[in-house]
C-alpha cells in the first residue's frame, strides 16, 4: 500500500496525462456504428394511404451507409387493427425483393412503436431501393392508412384528433462516424494538466507558508 | 454514558420530527376531513347531470353539474375515451353558500380507454360543474373523502423540520466551518427536489433532451429509446400544449399514480447488437446521471424509480463539488455558499440538466484560483494547479462559452512561480487549452458548419445570423447593447426556481411566494457580496491589474453568453435577442463578486453568527420555494 502511494506521488501526474491522451487518441481515431433516422425530407415519394387492402410504395434514394431498421409508430387506436397482416417489402431498384417480413395487425397496438430490423446485407452503399408496405385481408371497416417518411406527425401522437390514425414510417440507417466528439474533452483535459508540468510538488513550502501566515 | 445524548440528538429527535411531520401532514392535507361526520366519509359514487350544449358556431360543450349535500375532498371522473389520443381539457368551478360560481381549476382527462383525472375540491359546495369543452357520455364520478397520509408530503414536513434540527444542533460548527451548514441544507431540502418531484419530464428546463442523452448514454445507445421517452413525456405533453391555462395533468396524487403505473408497464427492449452513440462534448455533464439511471436499471427498479436515480446521481455529484469547492475557499466561503444553495442551482442539481456541472466545477475552479490569487507569495502546488485547470475544462464542457474562466489562472502573479520559464510555460499552455475549448463552439460558428440552431424556434440559422452581423454591425451591436442594458438586471432578479412549464399551475400560494423569494435570495446574495470578509490574514486584495483582468473576463463571459443566444435561438435579422435566462449568469457571478466585494466594506458581524444568518435566510427561503413549488402544484 505504501508502496502504492509512493508510486501515485511519483507518477501519477504523468500516467494521468498518458491515461488521459491515450483515451483521446482511441476516441478520435476509432470509427464506430451511429444509427441514425432518415429525417423527414431524405427520402423522396408521395403520401399514400391504404384503405383496407392496398399497397403503398415509397423509393428511397441515395441513403448514406447502410438500411438498418423500419419504426412503424402508429396513432391510432390498436382497436382498429385487430385484424389483418401488413407486409413490409424492400425491393431494389429492377423490382427484386431485398427483404421482406410481414406483421400481423394485432402486433400493431396504441401507440407503441413497432421496430423491424432488415436483415439483408444487400441495403448497403446507398443504393435506390423502393419500401412496399401492403395491407392484407383488413376489414373494409379498419381504414388502416399510413404515411410514408415524410409525413409531419409525430411518432407518439397526442393531440391529434384522427379516428384513423397513421402509421409514421421511420427508416434507420446505419454509418460510421469517429467519435472524436467524444476524444476532444480528454485531449483538452491532458493538455490542461500538462500545463502543470514544472510546478512544485513540494508541500513543504506551502506548510511553511500557512504556519508563517 | 456519554453516548446518549447523542442518540437523543440524532436518532429520537429525527423520528420524533418524523412523526410530527405525520401530524402535520394529517391536519394540513386533511384539514376538511378531520371534523367529518362518520356518514360523509369514505369513497361513493354521486350522480351527476348532464347538460349538452351546441353555441351558435356549433361547438358541443358538456357540463356536468353536481349537487354535492356536503363536504368534498377530491373527486375522480371516469369516461371511456377509447380511440383518443388526445388530452381532454375541462375546467372546474364551484358555488359556496350564498356566493357565485367561481371557477378553480383547470383540468385534464388523459387518452385511456377508460380514463380517470381525480380533481382537489376540498369544500362544501352547492354546486360543482366540470364543463368540458366537447360532447361527452357516460362518465360517473366518484367522491373520496378518506383520510389519507401522503408520503411526498411527509416528506418535504420532514426535511423541512430536520433541516431546522441539523442546523440547530450543528449551529457552533457550521458557525466555524460553511461548509457543513452546506451539507445540511442540501441534503435535506435540496435532496428534496431530486426525491419527490414527479419522475415525469417538463419539471426543468429542457430535461425532456438531457433525459433523452442519460438515457443513451445509460445504455450507450441512442436508438432505441423513444418509447420509454415517449412514456416521460406523457404527463408533460399536456403541459406544453396547454401552457397558460392554469394547469396540468397529474396535480393530485391520484393522477400522479396512474401515470406512474403507465410509466413502470414501459418495457425497455435493447439490441445488445447495436451499441452506438458517437460521442460529445457534453456527454461530461450527464455521467453522473447516466450511472445512477444504469444502477437503478440493473437493481431491477421500475422505472419511475430509476429515472429518481438518475436525478440523484447530479444532486450527489453537485453536492460533492460544491462541498469542496466551499471547504477549500480561503475567501467568499459566503459567497460560494448563497451561489451554489440558490434556488436554481439547487433545484437544478436536482433534475437532468448541464447546469450542476457547469456550476459545481466553476465553484470549485474558482475557489482554488481565488485563494492561489490572494496569497502571491505561495508557490503554486502542482495538485491544487492541476484541479483548478480541470475544474475549469470540466465546467466548460457542456457550455464552451465558460471556457473563458480559464483565463483566470493567467491572472495569478509572479510570485506564485519558481521561475520565469515556469510561469511561461504554465500560461501559454493553459491559454492553450482555453482557446480549444472555445473552437469547440467558435470554429464550427466561425466556419460555417455549425448545427446549434434551435430547431424550436423558426428562423433561426447560425449562418445567416453571421452575415447578418457582418452585413449590418451598427445594428447588430445595438440590439448586443440593448438586450444586455435592458435585461441584465432582470435576468440576475429573476434566477429564482420556477418550473419553466408549470410555472402558470395557478395556485396562489405560489404566486404570491414567488416574487417575495425572489427578492430574499437576491438580497442575501448582494449582501453576501458585499459583507463576506476575509477568515485569514495571509491574504493580500485582488490589485489593479487582476481587477481589470477579472473585469475583462466577466464582460467577455456576458458578452459569450448572449452572443450563443444570438446566434442559436434568435431569428435571423430578429431586434430582440431571445432565449437568455438568469441561470447562465450563475458562473461568472464569482467574478462579480470579486469585483464587488471590497475589505472596507465587511460589517462588523461576528463570523459564527455571520454563517448562521446566512445560512439560516437561505433555509428558509429554500424551503418555502419547496413546499410551495411541490405541494402546490403536483400533491393535492
Amino acid at each position: 500500500m505504501k508502496s502504492l502511494v509512493e508510486w501515485i506521488k511519483k507518477y501519477g501526474y504523468i500516467a494521468l496525462i498518458i491515461l488521459l491522451a491515450i483515451i483521446a487518441l482511441a476516441n478520435i481515431i476509432t470509427r464506430s456504428p451511429v444509427y441514425t433516422l432518415l429525417e423527414k425530407g431524405e427520402s423522396v415519394g408521395s403520401v399514400s394511404p391504404i384503405l383496407g387492402n392496398g399497397t403503398a410504395t415509397q423509393i428511397i434514394e441515395g441513403y448514406e451507409g447502410q438500411l438498418y431498421g423500419i419504426y412503424l409508430s402508429p396513432a391510432t387506436h390498436g382497436a382498429n387493427l385487430q385484424t389483418g397482416v401488413l407486409q413490409i417489402a424492400v425491393l431494389d431498384i429492377h423490382g427484386n425483393e431485398l427483404f421482406s417480413t410481414a406483421i400481423n395487425g394485432s402486433d400493431i397496438v396504441d401507440n407503441k412503436e413497432l421496430y423491424i430490423p432488415i436483415e439483408s446485407t444487400e441495403l448497403d452503399n446507398g443504393q435506390t431501393v423502393t419500401l412496399q408496405l401492403s395491407g392484407k385481408d383488413f376489414d373494409e371497416e379498419d381504414k388502416l392508412s399510413f404515411w410514408l417518411g415524410d409525413s409531419d406527425l409525430a411518432p407518439f401522437s397526442i393531440g391529434e384528433e384522427k379516428a384513423e390514425g397513421p402509421i409514421l414510417i421511420k427508416l434507420e440507417q446505419r454509418v460510421y462516424q469517429s467519435r472524436w466528439q467524444r476524444g476532444y474533452p480528454f485531449m483538452v483535459l491532458a493538455i490542461a494538466l500538462l500545463a502543470c508540468w514544472p510546478l512544485t510538488k513540494k508541500h513543504e513550502e506551502n506548510v511553511a507558508y500557512e504556519k508563517a501566515t | 454514558m456519554k453516548k446518549r445524548p447523542d442518540i437523543v440528538k440524532w436518532v429520537v429527535i429525527p423520528i420524533i420530527l418524523l412523526l410530527l411531520a405525520v401530524l402535520i401532514d394529517l391536519v394540513v392535507g386533511n384539514a376538511g376531513l378531520l371534523f367529518l361526520p362518520k356518514e360523509e366519509r369514505g369513497v361513493f359514487s354521486i350522480q351527476a347531470e348532464e347538460r349538452h350544449e351546441t353555441d351558435a358556431g356549433g361547438r358541443e360543450s358538456t357540463t356536468l353539474v353536481l349537487n354535492p349535500k356536503g363536504y368534498i375532498h377530491k373527486a375522480t371522473i371516469s369516461m371511456p375515451r377509447a380511440g383518443r389520443s388526445d388530452f381532454l381539457q375541462y375546467k372546474a368551478y364551484m358555488r359556496k353558500p350564498d356566493m357565485k360560481l367561481i371557477f378553480f381549476g383547470q383540468e385534464f382527462m388523459p387518452p385511456f380507454s377508460e380514463s380517470k383525472d381525480t380533481v382537489s375540491i376540498r369544500a362544501t359546495a352547492e354546486e360543482i360543474h366540470f364543463v368540458f369543452e366537447e360532447d361527452i357520455e357516460q362518465a360517473s364520478i366518484t367522491v373520496n373523502n378518506n383520510i389519507a397520509l401522503n408520503k411526498r408530503r411527509i416528506m418535504v414536513w420532514f426535511v423541512g423540520l430536520l433541516c431546522g434540527w441539523l442546523l440547530f444542533a450543528l449551529r457552533k460548527t457550521i458557525g466555524k466551518k460553511l461548509e457543513i451548514g452546506f451539507l445540511v441544507v442540501a441534503c435535506t431540502i435540496g435532496l428534496s427536489y431530486a426525491v419527490v418531484m414527479p419522475a415525469a419530464t417538463y419539471i426543468s428546463f429542457d430535461d425532456t433532451d438531457h433525459l433523452a442523452r442519460c438515457f443513451e448514454l445509460g445504455y450507450n445507445h441512442d436508438g432505441s429509446m423513444e418509447e420509454v421517452l415517449q412514456r416521460i413525456r406523457f404527463a408533460g405533453w399536456s403541459v406544453t400544449q396547454y401552457s397558460g391555462s392554469n394547469g396540468h395533468s397529474f396535480n393530485t396524487v391520484e393522477d400522479n399514480t396512474r401515470y406512474y403505473q403507465l410509466l413502470n408497464d414501459t418495457s425497455l427492449v435493447i439490441e445488445d447488437e447495436k451499441p452506438t452513440r458517437a460521442g460529445a462534448f457534453y456527454d461530461i455533464a450527464y455521467i453522473t446521471q447516466a450511472l445512477g439511471l444504469w444502477s437503478a436499471r440493473i437493481m431491477g427498479l421500475p422505472l419511475q424509480l430509476q429515472i429518481v436515480a438518475g436525478r440523484l446521481g447530479n444532486f450527489l455529484m453537485y453536492t460533492l463539488v460544491c462541498y469542496f469547492a466551499i471547504k477549500m475557499a480561503k475567501r467568499y466561503k459566503a459567497i460560494f455558499y448563497v451561489i451554489a444553495l440558490g434556488p436554481i442551482a439547487l433545484f437544478t442539481a436536482g433534475s437532468y440538466s448541464a447546469d450542476p456541472t457547469v456550476n459545481a466545477f466553476c465553484l470549485l475552479g474558482f475557489s482554488i484560483f481565488i485563494s492561489e490569487l490572494l496569497t502571491p507569495d505561495k508557490p503554486l502546488m502542482r495538485s491544487r494547479a492541476m484541479v483548478m485547470l480541470a475544474a475549469f475544462v470540466i465546467c466548460a464542457m457542456p457550455k464552451a462559452i465558460y471556457g473563458i474562466l480559464l483565463g483566470l489562472p493567467l491572472l495569478l502573479p509572479a510570485g506564485k512561480f519558481e521561475s520565469s520559464q515556469q510561469k511561461r510555460w504554465f500560461k501559454i499552455i493553459t491559454l492553450t487549452a482555453m482557446l480549444l475549448v472555445i473552437a469547440s463552439f467558435a470554429l464550427p460558428v466561425l466556419l460555417g458548419t455549425s448545427e446549434h440552431s434551435d430547431v424550436r424556434i423558426e428562423g433561426t440559422s447560425v449562418s445567416g445570423q453571421i452575415k447578418f452581423m457582418l452585413s449590418h454591425p451598427i445594428t447588430a451591436t445595438g440590439i448586443f447593447l440593448k438586450g444586455i442594458l435592458q435585461n441584465s438586471l432582470e435576468h440576475l432578479l429573476y434566477m429564482q426556481l420556477w418550473f419553466p412549464y408549470l410555472n402558470a399551475a395557478g395556485n396562489t400560494l405560489y404566486s404570491a411566494v414567488r416574487p417575495a423569494m425572489n427578492v430574499m435570495f437576491f438580497v442575501l446574495l448582494l449582501f453576501v457580496i458585499f459583507t463576506d470578509k476575509p477568515q485569514s490574514d495571509g491574504m493580500v486584495e485582488i490589485n489593479k491589474r487582476q481587477r481589470r483582468g477579472v473585469l475583462a473576463l466577466l464582460l467577455s463571459g456576458i458578452l459569450l453568453v448572449w452572443a450563443s443566444m444570438y446566434l442559436s435561438y434568435t431569428a435571423v435579422g430578429s431586434n430582440v435577442i431571445y432565449g437568455v435566462q438568469g441561470r447562465y449568469y450563475i458562473p461568472l457571478i464569482p467574478l462579480a463578486a470579486v469585483l464587488l466585494n471590497m475589505r472596507n466594506m465587511s460589517g462588523g458581524m461576528e463570523r459564527s453568527k455571520y454563517n448562521l444568518t446566512v445560512v439560516g435566510c437561505n433555509a428558509v427561503c429554500m424551503f418555502i420555494m419547496l413546499t410551495s413549488l411541490s405541494i402546490c402544484n403536483f400533491w393535492l
